[in-house]
């Protein structure tokens, strides 16, 4: 056998596998459980669940982080499976429904890390100039303007709690923003399906 | 100019399930044929979701009809 022949054989076995994969997203009717409106609102609740709790938990405990970073890839996989994929998928795979939804949900997304972002810094910044207005007027004079220093100090394991913590909050905020519509359960009253 | 509130959208209402099972074509072989995902199919038929023009013609096409036959603005009925 050539070398052009093999080479030949073995585009034409990743392409029918690649095929596969793709018919696969497509069609699926396997994992239509986590596809549904109920399942959307329980992967949503398990989501903030195990973003949050494993933060609180690990950071504190300081342990348990293998446990968290696993937690949050199956949460996160568990939602791929429930939007078949979109986010993921070559342009080909999404149909026009599927893309104008992406993109609403990417809009969506943006905003609400947006407003996480401007939320978490003007909390952090106002604390400031309340601890020194507020707190440490005593000392004496404090100037209109006065100086703002933020320390941060955090140890290498919490660091990486933090690092999953974040993975975990971008990676998920696309498969949040999509919305709790889910694909229908197939009824048998629904004709010819 | 800008876009009416969801609220106050014209609904395009369709006839795709009527000639669709009078065709006897079942709602994957027409997603099949035009290129959407079954369910997208669904939603297009429920009138949650209003198709391109593209995709419109290419049902219609399939189903033999004339597309003002199968998609009307809700206000026309």
């Amino acid at each position: 056998m050539s070398k052009n022949e093999i080479e030949t054989l073995i585009e034409a076995a990743a392409k029918r596998v690649e095929q596969g994969v793709k018919n696969w997203v497509k069609n699926d009717r396997f994992f239509d459980g986590f596809r549904n409106t109920y399942a959307r609102v329980l992967l949503w609740v398990l989501g903030y669940l195990t973003l949050f709790g494993g933060l609180a938990i690990c950071y504190q405990n300081e342990s348990g982080i293998v446990w968290y970073a696993t937690f949050v890839v199956l949460t996160v996989f568990a939602q791929k499976l429930s939007v078949r994929f979109v986010f993921d998928d070559k342009e080909e795979l999404v149909d026009e429904y599927q893309s104008a939804r992406r993109d609403r949900a990417y809009k969506r997304a943006y905003r609400n890390v947006k407003n996480w972002a401007m939320g978490l810094a003007t909390m952090v910044l106002s604390w400031q100039y309340v601890r020194i207005y507020l707190i440490e007027r005593e000392d004496g004079f404090v100037s209109f303007w006065p100086s703002v220093a933020i320390d941060i100090n955090i140890d290498s394991y919490r660091t990486l709690v933090i690092l999953v913590f974040l993975t975990g909050f971008f990676a998920l905020q696309p498969y949040w923003a999509w919305g709790f519509k889910g694909e229908p359960w197939r009824s048998k009253n629904e004709p010819n399906e | 100019m800008g876009r009416k509130p969801k609220d106050q959208e014209e609904r395009v209402i369709n006839r795709i399930e009527e000639l669709r099972l009078a065709a006897g074509i079942t709602r994957q072989e027409l997603a099949d044929a035009v290129g959407v995902h079954y369910q997208t199919v669904g939603y297009i038929e429920r009138g949650e979701y209003s198709p391109s023009l593209v995709l419109a013609l290419q049902i219609a096409k399939v189903l033999a009809q004339p597309v003002e036959t199968i998609f009307k603005l809700e206000e026309e009925n």
